[in-house]
């Protein structure tokens, strides 16, 4: 599959939204303030934000948090649920200091 | 101060070449800390019960199988019960020194000026272990399941199937260790009150405020589209921050929410805030985790070489004790963002309401 492209639309005075564009299932959401933004934007984790928006079965949106940073798959910051019935589960989404 | 830091880093072993030798685990009773957590550690003398309503879950993830848990992960894990590890885990001494919130702190026993000792570590080389055995068969599944990655490292099974649920329950296992070791850290740390410093529980009167995961796949019902639906909410490198009235919120803090623990990097601040309503409709009841990288681990290495790390730290009135220097270099406090921006973007946006804010006096890092 080909990594969806990544732009950034602002919701809020702290969110952002990465709008849903093929293939894409849901919208990607960033919580970070301006100046957060700007170093958050140089950075691979919004991508990843995206790549984990391509799920099956994610619901809502794929969030990431303000201390968001690159991580193994998923942004480390990142939360994302998936439907008990129709979704995944991913080491990457837990990474490896599981607790 | 110093005494209680040096005390404290002979008593708690960071786990990097150091080791106490009067815990041992045998195959059962590491079995049991899979399956039972935290409530295994206390019922082994290591721990206080009445912790166990102040930890997520009550300190045990169900649906654990420690059979599930290679042989290579268990070996890892026994030496590693109630200790540190390296990398960006530690055990500090702070003293809270605001308090933003009235009524959430004194819920959460927290006041000006009180001492306060935060413990972040996990489920140390088990854990790591447990997330590398499963990547190449998830990376099958996902292939026999017919699931289109957009990088490999999504690798992923579905929720229902034979290798998602194998997952799962190792996972939990590995948790569940996590849980443990904390508790049994908790343990030591009372133990030198009481016996390196002769303060005893009834004059510390040391209890949990909470100790809440942060790199975990639960699964939780929560609201979709006006409907309850079952989910399985990943939150990697962000906390549960459950809101006020929630069943799964301490009864203690029912009123107020679920305490949210940011530890920040070791020269400025850690925070404690608490859930809220948003963060239940916005981020399925997630709050951030710490301050977050600004630097990687080798360039903090790069940059701060030769620096004099300890004395820095010391000249701001915190000591820090730590097994390698390697470890100080990479955790610099420049490596990581502020966290207090951080913390300020949780509380604007809704989904985290600042309590407390504390400082470092000490840091014992592995």
């Amino acid at each position: 599959m080909e990594k969806p492209t990544v732009g950034f639309e602002r919701i809020d005075e702290c969110r952002w939204r990465i709008p849903r564009s093929a293939p894409m299932r849901v919208d990607g959401v960033i919580y970070a303030s301006d100046s957060m933004m700007q170093a958050i934007r140089t950075d691979q984790s919004p991508q990843q934000v995206a790549n984990v928006a391509c799920l099956p079965g994610i619901v809502g949106a794929s969030l990431a948090m303000p201390d968001m940073h690159w991580g193994y798959g998923f942004p480390i910051g990142g939360v994302a649920a998936f439907d008990v019935e129709e979704g995944v589960v991913s080491p990457g989404g837990v990474g490896y200091d599981i607790n | 101060m110093k005494e209680l830091v040096d005390a404290l880093f002979r008593n708690v072993p960071t786990g990097v070449g150091a080791h106490r030798r009067d815990l041992r685990l045998s195959a059962p009773e590491l079995r049991k800390i899979l399956m039972e957590g935290a409530r295994a550690a206390v019922s082994s003398g290591r721990g206080e019960a009445a912790d166990l309503d102040h930890i997520e879950e009550g300190g045990t993830i169900p649906g654990a199988d420690p059979d599930l848990v290679s042989e290579r992960a268990v070996e890892r894990g026994r030496p590693q019960l109630g200790t540190l590890g390296s990398g960006n885990h530690f055990l500090e001494v702070d003293r809270v020194d605001e308090i933003f919130h009235e009524e959430a702190a004194r819920a959460f026993g927290l006041a000006m000026g009180q001492v306060a000792f935060v413990i972040h570590t996990g489920s140390r080389g088990l854990g790591y272990q447990v997330c590398d055995d499963f990547l190449q068969g998830m990376l099958r599944a996902a292939a026999k399941y017919g699931i289109d990655l957009p990088d490999r490292q999504l690798c992923c099974a579905p929720i229902r199937s034979e290798e998602g649920k194998r997952y799962l329950a190792a996972m939990a296992a590995a948790a569940n260790f996590a849980f443990a070791n904390r508790q049994v850290i908790a343990h030591y740390l009372r133990e030198t009150l009481a016996k390196d410093l002769g303060i005893p529980p009834r004059e510390h009167r040391v209890s949990t405020v909470y100790d809440v995961c942060h790199n975990i796949a639960k699964m939780e019902s929560h609201e979709v589209d006006g409907r309850q639906r079952r989910l399985c909410v990943h939150r990697k490198g962000a906390t549960r921050a459950f809101p006020p009235g929630h069943p799964q919120t301490p009864s203690a803090y029912r009123a107020v929410g679920q305490p949210v623990l940011i530890p920040g990097d070791m020269g400025r601040y850690s925070y404690v805030l608490a859930g809220t309503a948003k963060a239940y409709r916005e981020t399925w009841g997630s709050s951030c985790h710490g301050a977050g990288r600004r630097l990687s681990r080798a360039e903090a290495k790069r940059t701060s070489r030769g620096r004099p790390i300890v004395r820095e730290l010391e000249d701001r009135g915190i000591i820090v004790r730590s097994a390698g220097m390697a470890t100080l270099l990479e955790e610099v406090p420049e490596a990581y963002k502020d966290v207090s921006e951080v913390v300020e973007v949780v509380e604007r946006a809704g989904i985290s309401r600042k309590v407390a804010r504390l400082v470092p006096m000490g840091v014992i890092k592995g």
